[in-house]
């Protein structure tokens, strides 16, 4: 009753989930670009499927559905110990699930005479079992003692590590704890081979030194050493009444090593009716929870990635619908195990703590992605964060070509970008080389879409740091700031703008000086003004100068300055300070005094 | 001789670069390794965090250590980058040490020994002239050709050490062992703005479209780019030109990687030449 209960209930949390889940691949549109419902998306799904079934893609999709899903090649090129754990886990809990707990469906209807206590089962199951916990073993060791690169562990990695532990350790125990009782075999004596304890008492003792000898059952009545003749009197009696449904438990090899690790004392004192329940319970109710919890944790991934590795083998983001893509992008969301694959491969990875951003890194960048797909509320700041982790990437694509579950995460932080730099604060990450990308792809956005978010952040600039009083032309020194002059001097490069005697050599050599007819007006300060400004400590001209963000870093300059001063890497060294303060004046942190 | 490969970020999703040069490189007898570790130079967040971009170079040259090996880069921007972290990790003590700090717990460090070679300096100084000039058999004739160095080969000098940045000869003599002639014009050391792309597109174009000019005026009859950067700009950006200004005499551009394998007999598809946006089959009629 209680099983049944259970069981339906967690059963029905599950298919609840799956569809709530899978509903909302079909209802979510971040981006407001897919103006359609969602019957639509689920029937152009639909439709879509049935093409690739009845395309040359059909090959494709068997190649990926041999080779990625079921030999799981993608893990096995990122690390092999990797592939192997997985392999372990994968198949050790498929064929577990299949021939222990779904036995009733399976074995039962099929095999004559099917008795879970009988080998083939009985072995079968404990290497399952086995393969299962050295699996996990192996991924505990890899994610907490080997790993490479930065990697994040969360709450829910644990969580799931944790409770696929407690399944497996309550179910060796309980199996170990069932083989040594000494009041499971009377119960089996009496009701099964119709033994009377009292009345039969030789024969008991009998049988019951051969279990002791031969099947791991521990003993407070009999004791070793047992002669021969009451070894073979003892097998007899099995032959006659057990061996039908019991094959030697040695071969349970994970419980029967497990009762010889605890010894005869313990497994004696385990040896109560509440011993083995509680056992019973704990190991059924965490597999219900497991089950329960499964579409809403990244075990989900066992339904998603195979689904996501498939349509990623057939779907290219040029020749797919958009609604599609939409749809696809939504599901890959839950395909992604948080395993930290493209993480550890991430060309800017190393970055992430130095810039105190973990959005830098793919493996977050996921949950980034899913708060904006659900539309969850966050902070102006915290969005601001998001988008300069997304925008903290070189689109390199390896995160796509390592990502086991075949996720196209380059496609996703893309379409991603263009939606944050949508949203009202400019996105400072942009400054910097990394919208090389962006630019050279320009034509895969509409004209407005792409230059709106450059225009307004250059606005946002020459807004906020107002370069000199337009009307006086004059700077004001009252904005003068030691704390720059001082950070500057702290580089070598800084130090050396000292030696600066305005000779305006380095505006002369200047490529992007040398493109304007009236640079002044174009460019705010020219290259020798800013290097003088920031040996007076004036900082807002600096920072709101078109001059300072259009520099090409080309090194002309440097070369060219007759007094040795760094002039591009200072120049590097000013951008680092703006766009850190730009950062922290937007997020209305207490800046230090160079910010404000 | 085994060198490890860099692979540039942009070119690895626009450009095939590193696919011919490992051919090219088996053909001269040099073996590119692959470090799969590998992470970007940092170059394209030297303008957010400089340490960040210190730090990402001086993992790759550690990664290369390691192994023993030096690194081979085709893009002039990884080379500079990287070669500019070798001298800032072998002068300046504080940051070597702030940067092993954060390297140690990967178990990692650099301690200076690897070094940078972009594949000019290879072709150049280990292999040399005469043995590339003997394997030249399908040589251009009377075709002029605009060098595009990429600024961080030259510049700054103290750290980059490849030639005369205000007077290179080296590239000039590679491009001359083509059977090419490397043609004087007046913008050839300067930068193609690519920096510029995506941040501020007027002075990204206006830069390049007088580089362009300048080439056609001199009588190049192509562009030849030692620099993925600058290979991506004068030919994705100088196609955006074409369309979007009416760029009236655009001049196909071609990497030193693809014109050397092109007089090695290579096929011009083996070499992507069929990916550019613009069309570079003039170059192949000058053979």
């Amino acid at each position: 009753m209680f099983f049944s209960i259970a069981l339906y209930a967690s059963l029905s949390i599950f298919v609840v989930g799956v569809i709530y889940k899978m509903a909302g691949w079909f209802g979510q549109n971040p981006d407001n670009n897919v103006d359609s419902t969602r019957p639509k998306r689920l029937l152009s799904t639909f439709l879509s499927m049935v093409a690739v079934v009845f395309s040359k893609k059909i090959f494709a999709l068997l190649k990926a559905l041999i080779l990625d899903v079921l030999l799981q090649i993608r893990i096995l090129r990122e690390s092999p110990l990797r592939w192997v754990a997985h392999m372990l886990i994968c198949w050790g809990f498929i064929f577990l699930l299949l021939t222990h707990a779904l036995d009733h469906f399976t074995l039962k209807p099929l095999v004559a005479h099917y008795y879970p206590t009988l080998n083939p089962y009985l072995f079968l199951r404990n290497l399952f079992g086995a393969m299962v916990v050295v699996g996990i073993l192996l991924s505990v060791l890899r994610r907490f003692f080997l790993t490479k690169g930065p990697r994040l562990t969360n709450a829910m990695d644990t969580y799931v590590l944790v409770l696929l532990a407690v399944v497996f350790v309550s179910g060796i125990l309980l199996e170990t704890v069932r083989l040594t009782s000494q009041t499971e075999f009377e119960f089996m004596v009496t009701d099964y081979a119709g033994l009377d304890l009292e009345a039969d008492q030789e024969e008991v003792e009998q049988l019951e030194s051969y279990w002791v000898q031969d099947f791991g059952l521990v003993s407070a009545r009999v004791n070793r050493p047992f002669d021969a003749q009451t070894l073979e009197a003892g097998r007899q009696t099995h032959e006659l009444f057990c061996a039908e449904c019991h094959s030697s438990y040695q071969w349970a090899f994970m419980s029967y090593g497990t009762s010889k690790i605890i010894g005869p004392n313990i497994a004696l004192k385990m040896d109560k009716q509440s011993v083995i329940s509680f056992l019973w319970y704990l190991h059924v109710l965490s597999c219900f929870a497991g089950l329960a919890y499964l579409p809403f944790s990244k075990m989900f991934h066992v339904i998603t990635s195979p689904i996501s590795l498939l349509t990623n083998a057939v779907m290219g983001k040029e020749q797919s619908l958009a609604l599609n893509t939409a749809t696809r992008q939504a599901m890959e969301l839950d395909a992604c195990t948080h395993c930290g694959a493209c993480s550890s491969h991430c060309s800017v990875g190393i970055a992430y703590d130095l810039i105190s951003n973990m959005y830098v890194l793919p493996s977050e960048k996921i949950s980034a992605a899913k708060a904006l797909f659900k539309g969850k509320h966050l902070s102006r700041r915290e969005w601001a964060v998001i988008a300069n982790g997304f925008f903290f990437c070189v689109n390199c694509n390896r995160c796509t070509e390592v990502c086991p579950a075949g996720i196209n995460l380059q496609d996703l932080w893309i379409d991603i970008r263009e939606i944050l730099l949508k949203r009202e604060d400019p996105v400072y990450y942009m400054l910097s080389n990394l919208s090389f990308f962006r630019g050279l792809k320009r034509d895969t956005l509409s004209l407005d879409d792409y230059r709106q978010p450059i225009v307004r952040l250059r606005e946002d600039v020459a807004r906020k740091y107002k370069q000199i009083d337009q009307q006086t032309g004059s700077i004001n020194l009252s904005q003068l700031d030691t704390g720059m002059t001082r950070r500057l001097s702290m580089s070598l490069q800084g130090e050396s703008s000292s030696s600066c005697f305005t000779c305006t050599t380095c505006s002369l050599v200047c490529p992007v000086v040398a493109n304007f007819k009236n640079p002044n007006d174009m460019l705010g300060l020219l290259p020798h003004q800013i290097v003088h400004a920031a040996n007076l400590g004036v900082l807002n001209p600096i920072f709101g100068s078109n001059m300072l963000w259009s520099c090409l870093g080309c090194y002309e300059c440097q070369e060219n300055c007759p007094q040795g001063v760094q002039v591009t890497d200072v120049f590097y060294e000013l951008k680092n300070i703006a766009i850190e303060c730009f950062n922290q004046n937007l997020h209305g942190d207490q800046g230090d005094q160079l910010c404000n | 001789m085994q060198l490890a490969l860099f692979h540039c970020c942009h070119p690895r999703v626009f450009l095939k670069q590193g696919e011919s040069i490992t051919l090219l490189f088996k053909r001269m007898g040099i073996a590119c390794v692959e470090i799969n570790d590998f992470n970007c130079c940092g170059y394209p967040v030297k303008n957010i965090n400089f340490m960040a971009y210190v730090t990402a170079s001086a993992r790759n040259l550690a990664l290369a250590q390691r192994r023993r090996l030096n690194i081979v880069t085709y893009c002039s921007c990884c080379f500079g980058s990287m070669k500019q972290v070798r001298h800032i990790m072998r002068t300046d003590a504080d940051v070597s040490k702030k940067v092993n700090a954060t390297l140690k717990k990967e178990g990692l460090a650099y301690t200076g020994d690897a070094e940078v070679k972009h594949y000019l300096e290879v072709c150049h100084n280990d292999v040399g002239l005469d043995v590339i000039a003997q394997m030249v058999t399908k040589p251009f004739k009377n075709m002029k050709v605009a060098a595009q160095h990429g600024c961080h080969l030259l510049r700054p000098r103290h750290s980059t050490q490849f030639d005369n940045p205000s007077k290179p000869l080296i590239y000039d003599q590679l491009i001359g062992v083509t059977g090419a002639e490397s043609v004087d014009w007046p913008n050839k050391l300067t930068c193609c703005s690519a920096p510029m792309e995506g941040i501020n597109d007027r002075i990204s174009m206006d830069i390049l479209q007088n580089k362009i000019e300048k080439a056609g005026q001199a009588g190049a009859d192509c562009v030849c780019t030692a620099c993925a950067n600058c290979q991506l700009q004068f030919d994705k950006v100088q196609k955006m030109l074409v369309t979007d200004r009416g760029l009236s005499h655009p001049v196909p551009s071609l990497s030193y990687i693809q014109l050397l394998g092109l007089s090695f007999g290579i096929e011009p598809q083996a070499l992507y030449l069929d990916q550019h946006e613009i069309e570079t089959n003039a170059v192949m009629s000058f053979q």
